[in-house]
């Protein structure tokens, strides 16, 4: 037989519960809060909300603060922000000054303001400061070909009124084309074909059409070229250079393909002659092979505007309201808003990506 | 149909929206939407009407004056106090394929029919393949002395539901223009009247049967290019006065008036943040999980490397709406308060 449960004791004893006559005549009374003596999740508690004023705090001067556009800004025009002065609160870089910076002609050295130091009218001669590295620093100086570059740049950020105009181009059928032809093709002429001499033809035919985005400005006059010498950014250990394909509207792919590749192994050996890298009408930039899909180029005066064929990557794509995959490139501009307009410009864009889009290549490839 | 000139609110009975015009033809926001009703209810014999005392008595606002008179009682309902009823009545009827409007008399009250809103009307096209042309519209709002039963901004709770969508119209013709698109659109949406706007506001509103506004457009009310404000409902009208003062101070204030806050138009507010890179985020419902609460993270999120400035939030703090004056004018955020956020953020 089981044992009886022990009866539970209550603490108090059981209170007759009052009728609610009796607690409307006699209601309680509240019971004081007692402190210290209750449990404490009992007790009553304040709610804390987080304080208003709550801010992560930035250690060190302000002027450290770069805004994710302002260091952006910093990237794309290759700016030094150490050299900019900052006008926001605490001496802070805003957009406004690094727009100022830009629209001055680039990344202009600008002296930091000392407080209180004018120029004395006839000041002594400073000596250059010799560059003395400083721990894990490392000096180079500048080589003819840098400063070359750098001058050319700079004029033409500073003498041209750069505008930039991108579209897209479909080029899944040019992709599908150079898998199925390369091995050929490689085997008939002895070198590898690439993108490049297909969007020269396709931009040869577009500056036939347009003929002022051929053109350079003289003076009082454009001067438009009726052929077309088209310069080709090459990279190579020393830097940049731009080789010319000459009369590149003579040419067929095949001939385009042959000059370029002339050209550009001879500009990595530094065997180019002057004459080679002078006279384009028109200038074009392919740094897709290293992954970027849009790039502002600086215009390669007297060019009036500047090509950049970028990396081809596949994308989705909407084809008659279907989502496609295709292999898509962004073609973009920077031109010469002294001599062309937006209109033309992107006209010009169209024609070229309408050429890319439309013309079947496999016939001028030979293979 | 009568078309005597009479002020809103004082119309005869059987006086047609469009009568209740000014002198000059310009609509107060409360008419532009009286007309939409009238316009739709007129061209699709699917549409009716159901609600609170809209019917004889015309509605809370007066919105649904003379309606009764001209399209009967089966088309403009009275219903019962019994708002979770409004919103079953109207899920059933347009299940059957008719097309219901339902007027709350204010939008703290649509929250009786909660449950029905947020499980059944924001669901049932998902689970059961079966579209709900359902609009439900009251007056929303604070800054008109009417307390925390009567003030609120329940838009957070509804965008919450995903299904709905919700407009928050700050100028007669956005009012108009986006009813009429609500009303004709297979979705749920949530139409949210700004009561402090209502007789407050008027502009010349077109009489095109077919003038619609698209839902899910922000619009740029004021161009500017320092600092962009992004707002919806009756800060639309605080911003643009700030933004005046501001223009005299030098500073260039971009206004993007949100008109739907559900979906969001994504894409009108990043291209503003392009321009200007700074970024006011201004909003009545709550600051915590407010409409704006979403807007500054999408900005943030999606517009990072634009910013020049971190996103600034103003907002209501997250307690009851005020019935003293002077507290639901420090609840609110005012002309000044707004001045100051722009110019705190412009000299960041």
């Amino acid at each position: 037989m089981l044992a009886e449960p022990p009866v539970a004791r209550l603490p108090h004893p059981i209170r007759r519960p009052r009728s609610l006559r009796e607690l409307l005549r006699n209601p309680p009374r509240p019971r004081p809060p007692q402190r210290g003596r209750q449990p404490p999740h009992l007790r009553p508690q304040r709610l804390r909300l987080p304080h208003p004023r709550l801010r992560l705090r930035h250690r060190g001067p302000r002027s450290q603060i770069l805004s994710p556009l302002v260091r952006r800004l910093a990237k794309e025009h290759d700016l030094d922000l150490a050299q900019i002065p900052g006008t926001g609160t605490g001496g802070r870089i805003t957009k406004a000054d690094v727009m100022a910076v830009i629209s001055s002609g680039g990344a202009r050295p600008v002296a930091p303001a000392t407080a209180g130091a004018t120029a004395p009218a006839i000041a002594p001669a400073q000596p250059m400061p010799a560059p003395s590295a400083g721990i894990g620093e490392e000096v180079v100086p500048i080589s003819h070909i840098r400063r070359a570059i750098a001058e050319h740049m700079l004029a033409s950020t500073q003498g041209t009124a750069r505008a930039w105009t991108m579209v897209e181009v479909n080029v899944d059928h040019l992709v599908k084309l150079r898998e199925r032809v390369k091995a050929a093709f490689q085997e008939r002429y002895g070198i590898k074909i690439t993108y490049l001499p297909m969007v020269v033809r396709a931009t040869v035919d577009a500056l036939l059409e347009y003929p002022d985005v051929n053109a350079r400005l003289d003076g009082e006059n454009i001067v438009r070229h009726r052929f077309v010498n088209m310069g080709i950014a090459v990279s190579y250990d020393a830097g940049l250079i731009v080789p010319v394909v000459k009369g590149a509207d003579g040419m067929n792919t095949i001939g385009v393909a042959r000059s370029i590749a002339d050209l550009a192994a001879r500009a990595r050996s530094h065997q180019l002659t002057p004459d080679e890298v002078q006279g384009a009408t028109f200038t074009i930039t392919n740094p897709g092979p290293y992954g970027s899909v849009a790039s502002v180029p600086i215009i390669n005066q007297p060019n009036v505007g500047i090509l950049s064929f970028d990396a081809i990557v596949k994308r989705p794509v909407v084809i008659e309201d279907a989502i496609a995959i295709r292999s898509m490139v962004n073609l973009s501009m920077s031109w010469d808003h002294r001599v062309i307009d937006g209109e033309l410009a992107t006209r010009f864009l169209a024609r070229v990506k309408q050429n890319l889009e439309s013309w079947d290549f496999a016939g001028d490839l030979g293979v | 149909m009568a078309t005597q000139q009479v002020e809103a609110g004082a119309a005869g009975h059987g006086a047609e929206p469009r009568g209740k015009r000014s002198e000059d033809g310009q609509a107060t926001y409360l008419i532009a939407i009286a007309e939409a009703l009238w316009e739709e209810v007129e061209r699709d014999d699917r549409v009716f009407m159901l609600g609170e005392d809209i019917g004889v008595y015309g509605g809370a606002f007066k919105v649904t004056e003379g309606f009764i008179e001209r399209f009967g009682p089966e088309r403009v309902m009275d219903t019962p106090i019994a708002e979770e009823t409004i919103v079953g009545m109207s899920v059933g009827a347009a299940m059957e394929g008719l097309r219901p409007v339902a007027e709350f008399q204010y939008a703290d009250f649509m929250s009786s029919g909660f449950d029905e809103i947020t499980t059944v009307l924001s669901r049932y096209h998902y689970r059961a393949g079966v579209p709900l042309p359902v609009v439900l519209r009251g007056p929303s709002g604070g800054g008109v002395r009417a307390s925390s039963f009567h003030s609120i901004n329940p838009e957070p709770w509804y965008a919450y539901a995903g299904g709905i969508k919700i407009m928050c119209p700050a100028f007669p013709s956005d009012a108009k223009g986006l009813l009429k698109s609500a009303i004709r659109d297979d979705n749920p949406s949530l139409f949210l009247e700004h009561k402090w706007i209502y007789r407050r506001i008027k502009e010349q509103v077109s009489e095109d049967p077919e003038f619609l506004v698209p839902i899910g457009s922000a619009d740029v009310k004021r161009e500017g290019s320092d600092v962009s404000i992004i707002t919806y409902g009756a800060m639309v009208h605080k911003a643009l006065e700030a933004a005046e003062a501001l223009a005299h101070r030098g500073i260039s204030a971009e206004i993007v008036d949100l008109r739907t806050v559900y979906p969001l138009d994504e894409e009108t507010i990043l291209r503003s943040i392009e321009k200007t890179s700074r970024a006011l985020v201004l909003y009545e419902s709550y600051r915590f999980l407010g409409i704006g609460t979403e807007v500054a993270a999408v900005i943030a999120e999606k517009a990072f490397e634009h910013l020049d400035a971190p996103v600034v939030r103003l907002a209501p703090p997250n307690v009851p709406v005020p019935f003293s004056p002077p507290l639901e004018d420090a609840f609110l955020p005012q002309i000044a308060d707004i001045e100051a956020a722009v110019d705190r953020l412009a000299g960041w």
